[in-house]
C-alpha cells in the first residue's frame, strides 16, 4: 500500500535520525540500510527495529517477550499481507481483521504505541484517507485507532491527517 | 501456552522445534486443515499459539522465537530479526509454491526450481564459514529456516543436488538434522510419516502472497520469449555467482578517480571531536618473565592487528601497553637472581620490549607501572573510593615471620602439602598433587628467605566493597553487552562472577614493592597487584602524555577496546569497572573485551620451567622472519577455542597458504609486468568476466572488513587468502603468457589480465599489513605503490593506472623445510618429552603431496577434467544405468581433487589434521552406520528413515575424511576447520 522507502524515511525522521540512507535491492524489492562497519541490513521490519533500537527508543519494541513477539508479528503482517494485498476485496479483508482485533483494544500491542502501530497507520494512511465517512463509520474501532496514532506527539506533522466524525453521523437504517 | 494446529503443517515444526529444544510444555489441540480458530485472522492461517497472557499469536516466526525467549534461550540480534524476516517475506513467497507442486502434485516448472535456487544461493552465503546462522548458540533463525527448507530438501524432485551444490547449506542442515530436538519436533508434526505428512496441510492452508512486483515480473516472463532459459543454463561448475547490481557497483568502485588520504600519526595522540576516537590496550604482561608464543598472540599482537586495522581505516587510534612490575613475583625473582626489585624490573621491561619490537608490535606507546604516575593515579582513585564509603576494614589471618619482620605472602612460604604430605609445597600450590592451599594450612611451615618457622598472626587489610557496587556495574555491563564486542567466553564468565555473588576483595598486601596505601594506619603494605594494575593503562597514559585526561576521562567521545587471555578477564570486566565507576570521576570504562582462549605447544602446555614451547626471544633465534610468526599465531589465533601451536602445521601453512598461494600469485603477476611489458601498467579493457572477478573479490573485501571490524581475525586472513585464490585461478584461466605470444588483441588482453592482477597485489599488500606489516611494506615496494593506497575502504579502486612503474619483483617467502622445523620441534620440546615425539611423527606425512602448485599438471588436469564432465553429461542424458552414471562421477571428483592440488589451492588446513584414533573410530562408526542403512533397504522402511540415516553416514565419512587428512573439499567445500577431532 505505501513505499517502503519512504516509510522508513519517515520513521527515521520521528525517531530523530539526522538522515538515512536507504537503498532497495532491485531484484527483490527488498529495502537496504548500510550500517556501521559496511554492513547491510535488510528487510523492512528489521530495518525499522534497528531504527527504533538506535533512538534508544525500546519502547517501541515491546518490553516483555510477550510484547516483544506481539510487536514482531504485526511487522510481519504487514510485510507479507498489508503491503502485498492485491485486489479491493483483500485489501477490505484486511481492514475488517485489523477492526475486529482492535474491538477491545487501545493499541495492536498492549495498553501503549509501538512500531506495530506506526507502521500499520503509515501503511494504511493512503487507504484510510480515500475511504468515505459512512466506511470510516464502519470500521468503528479501527478508526478510533487511526485517529488516536496520528495525534501522538511527534506523529501528526508527517503525514496529512485523516479526518473522522467525532459522533455518529449515520443510524443504523443508513448501513 | 496451547499450540493449535492441523496434522502435518510446516510452520507447526518451527514451534515444536522450539518447544523441545527448550524443554517448554505446550498443550496441543489438533484441528481439521481448514477449521477458523478463535483468535485467528480471517484467514485459516495456522497453527496459532495461545500464550497464557491472553495473546494470540498468530505467526509461527514470532512464537517460535518467544518460546526460546521465554526460555532465555534468545539470540538478541538484529541478525535473527532479518533471518526471519527473509524466511517469511522472501523465501515462503517462492518455496510454498514449489512445496506445493512438489510434494502435492509430484511435478515442478523449471522457473519455480530456479526461483528456490536464487533464494538458497544467498543463504548458502550467508553461511560461509559459519556453522550457525547467528552466533555460536542455535537461534530461531536456524529453528526457521531449517523447518522451512526441511520439506523441500527430503523431497525427491528437483533440489535433489542441493547438497553437493549449497555446501555450505548441506553442512549447516545435516547438523541440525542430528539435533535430538530437531529430531523430535519433525517426528511430533509428521507423526513418524516423513514428509509425505505435509502434503494435506500444504494443500490445504492458504499461499503466502507474492510481492506484487513479483507477479508483474512474472507476466513480463510470461509474454516475453522463453527462449532466454535456454541461452542460460544452469552452469555447474561455478558455486560462487555474483549479481548484476554486486558487479555494477564493483565496476564503479574500480572506475573511481578519489580515494580518502591516509591520516598521518603525530604524537601525542588526543580525541578529536567527531572522529571514531579508539582506546585500545593490551594486557599488561607480568614483568618476570619472558613472554611465551600464548602471551603474544593472547593480547599484543591480537591487539596490534586491531589498532594497525584502524589506523588504516582512518580512525583516530591510541595503542598503549607496559610491564606490570608490581607485586610478590617481581619480590621472588629479585631474591632469586640476587638484584632489587626495581633492577629486576629495568631488566625485564627492557626484554619485552625487545621481543615486541622485533615482532613489529606498533604501540604508540609502551609504559610501566613502577612510576610515580600510577602511585599519584592509584592513591586518588583510593581516596576517591575511600570517601564515597566503597572501602572497608576486615581482618585477615597470615603467617608472620619474626626474624624477617614481616607478613609474609603466599610464595614465601614452603612446607609440607596437607593433602599429599609432599615436603616441597609452596603457600599457594601443591607441585605434586596440583591442588590450591592456604598458606596457613602447610605443615611445618619455613619462611623462605630466613627458614624460620611462621606463627600465625592476625593482620588489618582493606576490602573493595564490591556487593554495594554490583547494581551499578550491572547496568553498565547491561548496556556495553548490548553495544560493545565482547567475545563470547568474556561474557560468560563475567556474567558468571556476577551471578555467583561479589564478595568484597581484599586490595592491601603486606609487601614492600608495589604502590603505596596512603591511609593512615596501613602505611605499611602497598596495594594488591589486581587493584592497581589496571591503574597502569591510565598512568602509562599519563606518562606518554600530561593531557591523559582527554582520553581517560572522556567516555562520551571515547571507546575502550581491551584485549587479554581469558584468565585476566574478571579483573577487567568486574574489579576494574567496579573500581572506576566507585571512584565516579567520569572515568572512561571498558566498552569492548576481546578475549582469547589458550594456545598449547605442540602437545602440552608451554612451560618455561621445563623449557617446553617456544618463548619470545627464542622465535627470533629460529631464522623464521617476524612477520611469518605473526601470520602462522594468528592464523591459529585461539578465538573461540583453545588451539596448538605445531610445527609440522607451520611448515606446512607456510609453505602452502604463503608460498605457494599468496607468494605465486603476487610474484607472478609483477614478473609478467616486468618482464613482458617493461614494468609498465597496461591499459585495463574490463570484460565480463574481469568485472565478475572485481564482484567477487568485493565481496571478500567486504567480508574481511566486517571481520577485522568485529575484532574476528582469525577468520579475516582467510578471506585475503580467498583474494589471491582467485587471483591465481584467473591467470590460470586466461594464460597471458601463452597470449602474451599471440597477435596484438591478444597481446592487449595480456596487458589487461597481468594489470588487473597487479592491482590485485596491491590491494592484498594494504589488507596484509595488519598482519604482515614488513611483507606488506616488501609488496608495496615492489609494486611501487602509491602512498594513498594505505587506507582499507569496502571498495577496490584501480589505483596502479596505465602506465605506472613498478619496481624490482622478488619472491617474497622462502620454503621451511620440514627437516629443519623438525630440528626445532626437537630443539624446544624440553625433557623428557620423547615418548610424545614418538607418537606424534607420523602426523605430517599425508599433507606433502598436496603442497606444490604445478602449472603444468594443472593445464593437463584441466583438460581431464573437462574431458570427464562431458563423459558424465553424455551418459546422464543417455540415461545409462546409475553405477555406471556413478562411477564416472567418482572419476570426475578424484581428478578435480587431483587438479586443486596442482593448482595450489590448499584445503583449508584439512590436511594437517590426520588423526589416527579419531580415523579409527569412525572407520568402525561407519560401517556400522553402512549396515544400518542396508538393513533399512532391505527392510523397505520409509524413504525419510533411510533418507536420515544415509546423511548420518555421508556426514560420518565426511568427518572420517578429515580425520585421514583428506581433503574433504569434495563432500564439504571451503568450510571452517572446526577442530572437532575428540
Amino acid at each position: 500500500m505505501a513505499g517502503m522507502k519512504t516509510d522508513i524515511e519517515v520513521l527515521a525522521a520521528y525517531l530523530g535520525h539526522s538522515s538515512v540512507d536507504v537503498d532497495i535491492d532491485d531484484k527483490q524489492k527488498v529495502p537496504l540500510l548500510g550500517v556501521d562497519g559496511g554492513f547491510k541490513l535488510r528487510g523492512f521490519g528489521t530495518i525499522c527495529k534497528y531504527l527504533a533500537k538506535q533512538a534508544k527508543r525500546l519502547d517501541l519494541l515491546g518490553n516483555q517477550p510477550e510484547a516483544q513477539a506481539a510487536v514482531s508479528q504485526w511487522l510481519e503482517y504487514r510485510i507479507t499481507q498489508v503491503d502485498r494485498c492485491g485486489t479491493d476485496k483483500d485489501k477490505q479483508c484486511i481492514l475488517e481483521d485489523i477492526n475486529r482485533f482492535l474491538q477491545k483494544r487501545v493499541y495492536l500491542v498492549e495498553y501503549q504505541p509501538t512500531l506495530a502501530d506506526l507502521l500499520l497507520y503509515y501503511s494504511l494512511h493512503s487507504v484510510m484517507t480515500e475511504l468515505t465517512f459512512l466506511e470510516k463509520q464502519k470500521l468503528m474501532h479501527l478508526s478510533r485507532w487511526f485517529n488516536q496514532v496520528q495525534h501522538l506527539p511527534g506523529i501528526y506533522q508527517t503525514l496529512p491527517v485523516v479526518p473522522f466524525q467525532r459522533n455518529r453521523i449515520y443510524g443504523h437504517s443508513a448501513h | 501456552m496451547k499450540l493449535i494446529s492441523d496434522a502435518g503443517n510446516i510452520h507447526t515444526l518451527k514451534i515444536a522445534i522450539a518447544s523441545e529444544l527448550t524443554g517448554t510444555h505446550l498443550q496441543y489441540e489438533e484441528v481439521k486443515h481448514d477449521e477458523k480458530v478463535a483468535g485467528a485472522l480471517t484467514q485459516n492461517k495456522l497453527p496459532i499459539l495461545e500464550v497464557d497472557t491472553g495473546l494470540t499469536l498468530f505467526s509461527a516466526n514470532a512464537a517460535c522465537r518467544y518460546i526460546l525467549c521465554k526460555a532465555g534461550q534468545d539470540v538478541d540480534s538484529l541478525m535473527v530479526d532479518q533471518w526471519l524476516e527473509w524466511e517469511a517475506a522472501e523465501l515462503q513467497p517462492v518455496l510454498w509454491p514449489y512445496l506445493v507442486s512438489s510434494v502435492g502434485q509430484g511435478k515442478v516448472e523449471s522457473k519455480q526450481v530456479q526461483a528456490v535456487k536464487g533464494l538458497l544461493a544467498h543463504l548458502d552465503d550467508a553461511l560461509h564459514l559459519k556453522e550457525l546462522i547467528v552466533r555460536d548458540q542455535i537461534s530461531a533463525a536456524d529453528i526457521v529456516l531449517w523447518s522451512a527448507l526441511f520439506p523441500a530438501f527430503f523431497d525427491i524432485a528437483a533440489l535433489q543436488d542441493w547438497s553437493s551444490q549449497y555446501l555450505n547449506i548441506s553442512r549447516w542442515f545435516n547438523k541440525l538434522s542430528q539435533h535430538p530436538a530437531f529430531q523430535k519436533g519433525f517426528t511430533m508434526v509428521t507423526s513418524g510419516k516423513g514428509v509425505s505428512a505435509f502434503k494435506a496441510s500444504l494443500l490445504a492452508q492458504p499461499v503466502p502472497l507474492p510481492a506484487i512486483w513479483d507477479t508483474k515480473k512474472l507476466k513480463m516472463t510470461l509474454t516475453g520469449s522463453g527462449d532466454k532459459e535456454k541461452t542460460e543454463p544452469p552452469s555447474e561448475e561455478k558455486s560462487v555467482s555474483v549479481t548484476a547490481e554486486e558487479t555494477k557497483a564493483a565496476v564503479a568502485a574500480w572506475k573511481q578517480m578519489t580515494t580518502p588520504t591516509p591520516v598521518q600519526r603525530t604524537h601525542p595522540i588526543l580525541p578529536q571531536e567527531g572522529k571514531r576516537n579508539i582506546l585500545i590496550t593490551s594486557a599488561l604482561p607480568y614483568v618476570n618473565n619472558v613472554p611465551h608464543l600464548g602471551n603474544i598472540i593472547g593480547c599484543v599482537l591480537s591487539a596490534d592487528v586491531y589498532a594497525r586495522f584502524c589506523r588504516l581505516r582512518n580512525y583516530n587510534i591510541l595503542y598503549i601497553s607496559g610491564t606490570d612490575e608490581y607485586g610478590t613475583a617481581t619480590e621472588t625473582k629479585a631474591l632469586e637472581e640476587g638484584l632489587t626489585p626495581q633492577q629486576i624490573c629495568d631488566k625485564y621491561n627492557k626484554l619485552h620490549s625487545e621481543i615486541y619490537e622485533w615482532f613489529n608490535i606498533d604501540f604508540d606507546y609502551f609504559g610501566r607501572t613502577s612510576t610515580t604516575q600510577q602511585t599519584e593515579i592509584s592513591q586518588d582513585i583510593f581516596w576517591k573510593l575511600y570517601e564515597k564509603g566503597f572501602v572497608i576494614t576486615d581482618t585477615v589471618e597470615q603467617l608472620h615471620c619474626a626474624k624477617c619482620d614481616r607478613f609474609l605472602a603466599d610464595r614465601f612460604v614452603e612446607g609440607t602439602c596437607p593433602l599429599c604430605a609432599y615436603e616441597d609445597a609452596r603457600g599457594d600450590q601443591c607441585d605434586k598433587c596440583g591442588k590450591l592451599i592456604n598458606a596457613t594450612e602447610l605443615k611445618n611451615p619455613k619462611c623462605k628467605v630466613c627458614k624460620t618457622t611462621p606463627e600465625i598472626k592476625t593482620s588489618e587489610h582493606l576490602f573493595l566493597d564490591l556487593p554495594k557496587l554490583e547494581p551499578t556495574l550491572s547496568s553498565y555491563l547491561d548496556k556495553q553487552f548490548e553495544d560493545g564486542i565482547w567475545t563470547q567466553n568474556a561474557k560468560v564468565i563475567t556474567k558468571s562472577w556476577i551471578r555467583d555473588g561479589l564478595k568484597p576483595r581484599c586490595i592491601t598486601r603486606d609487601l614492600k614493592w608495589g604502590t603505596p596505601v596512603p591511609l593512615e594506619g596501613f602505611t605499611d603494605k602497598v596495594f594488591y597487584v589486581w587493584f592497581d594494575a589496571p591503574i597502569g593503562y591510565i598512568s602509562i597514559m599519563a606518562n606518554y602524555t600530561d593531557k591523559w585526561k582527554q582520553w581517560w576521562k572522556n567516555p562520551q567521545q571515547v571507546q575502550l577496546y581491551n584485549f587479554m587471555a581469558k584468565d585476566n578477564v574478571p579483573f577487567h570486566s568486574v574489579i576494574f569497572p567496579c573500581t572506576l565507576l566507585g571512584a565516579d570521576d567520569n572515568f572512561t570504562i571498558v566498552n569492548h573485551l576481546s578475549a582469547c582462549e589458550y594456545l598449547n605447544y605442540e602437545d602440552g602446555k608451554f612451560s618455561k620451567s621445563r623449557g617446553i614451547g617456544v618463548f619470545g626471544n627464542n622465535a627470533q633465534e629460529t631464522g623464521v622472519p617476524a612477520d611469518i610468526w605473526r601470520f602462522y599465531l594468528l592464523f591459529i589465533r585461539p578465538e573461540s577455542q583453545d588451539s596448538t601451536f605445531a610445527w609440522e602445521d607451520f611448515v606446512l601453512k607456510n609453505n602452502s597458504e604463503l608460498l605457494n598461494n599468496l607468494g605465486n600469485f603476487i610474484n607472478r603477476a609483477l614478473m609478467f609486468v616486468a618482464n613482458s611489458f617493461g614494468g609498465q601498467v597496461q591499459e585495463i579493457t574490463l570484460t565480463s568476466e574481469d568485472e565478475e572477478l572485481l564482484a567477487l573479490i568485493t565481496r571478500d573485501l567486504k567480508a574481511y572488513v566486517d571481520c577485522l571490524e568485529k575484532i574476528k581475525l582469525r577468520e579475516g586472513i582467510t578471506h585475503i587468502l580467498n583474494i589471491s585464490r582467485l587471483g591465481n585461478q584467473y591467470m590460470q584461466a586466461n594464460k597471458p603468457w601463452e597470449l602474451v605470444k599471440g597477435d596484438a588483441a591478444q597481446k592487449s588482453r595480456a596487458g589487461t589480465v597481468v594489470s588487473l592482477s597487479a592491482n590485485i597485489a596491491c590491494l592484498l599488500s594494504v589488507l596484509l599489513q595488519p598482519y604482515m606489516p614488513q611483507v606488506s611494506a616488501t609488496i608495496q615496494m615492489q609494486v611501487n605503490a602509491p602512498k594513498e593506497c594505505n587506507v582499507i575502504t569496502e571498495k577496490f579502486v584501480c589505483l596502479l593506472k596505465p602506465g605506472h612503474k613498478i619496481g624490482t619483483p622478488q619472491p617474497l617467502f622462502k620454503k621451511m623445510d620440514p627437516k629443519e622445523a623438525e630440528a626445532h620441534k626437537k630443539k624446544f620440546a624440553g625433557q623428557g618429552d620423547d615418548s610424545k615425539k614418538a607418537t606424534s611423527g607420523g602426523k605430517g606425512k599425508g599433507p606433502a603431496a598436496a603442497v606444490a602448485a604445478n602449472p603444468a599438471e594443472a593445464e593437463r588436469l584441466t583438460a581431464e577434467v573437462a574431458k570427464q564432465g562431458d563423459a558424465v553429461r553424455q551418459l546422464k542424458a543417455s540415461k545409462a544405468d546409475k553405477t555406471t552414471i556413478d562411477a564416472a562421477v567418482a572419476v570426475l571428483l578424484d581428478l578435480k581433487k587431483q587438479l586443486s592440488a596442482a593448482q595450489g589451492q590448499n584445503s583449508h588446513g584439512h590436511s594437517n589434521t590426520a588423526d589416527p584414533a579419531a580415523a579409527e573410530r569412525l572407520t568402525a562408526e561407519v560401517t556400522k552406520q553402512g549396515d544400518v542403512v542396508r538393513q533399512l533397504k532391505a527392510s523397505k522402511a520409509d524413504k525419510s528413515s533411510i533418507d536420515e540415516a544415509v546423511a548420518v553416514l555421508l556426514d560420518l565419512k565426511k568427518q572420517l575424511a578429515l580425520a585421514q587428512g583428506q581433503n574433504p573439499t569434495d563432500v564439504q567445500g571451503s568450510g571452517k576447520k572446526k577442530g572437532k577431532k575428540k
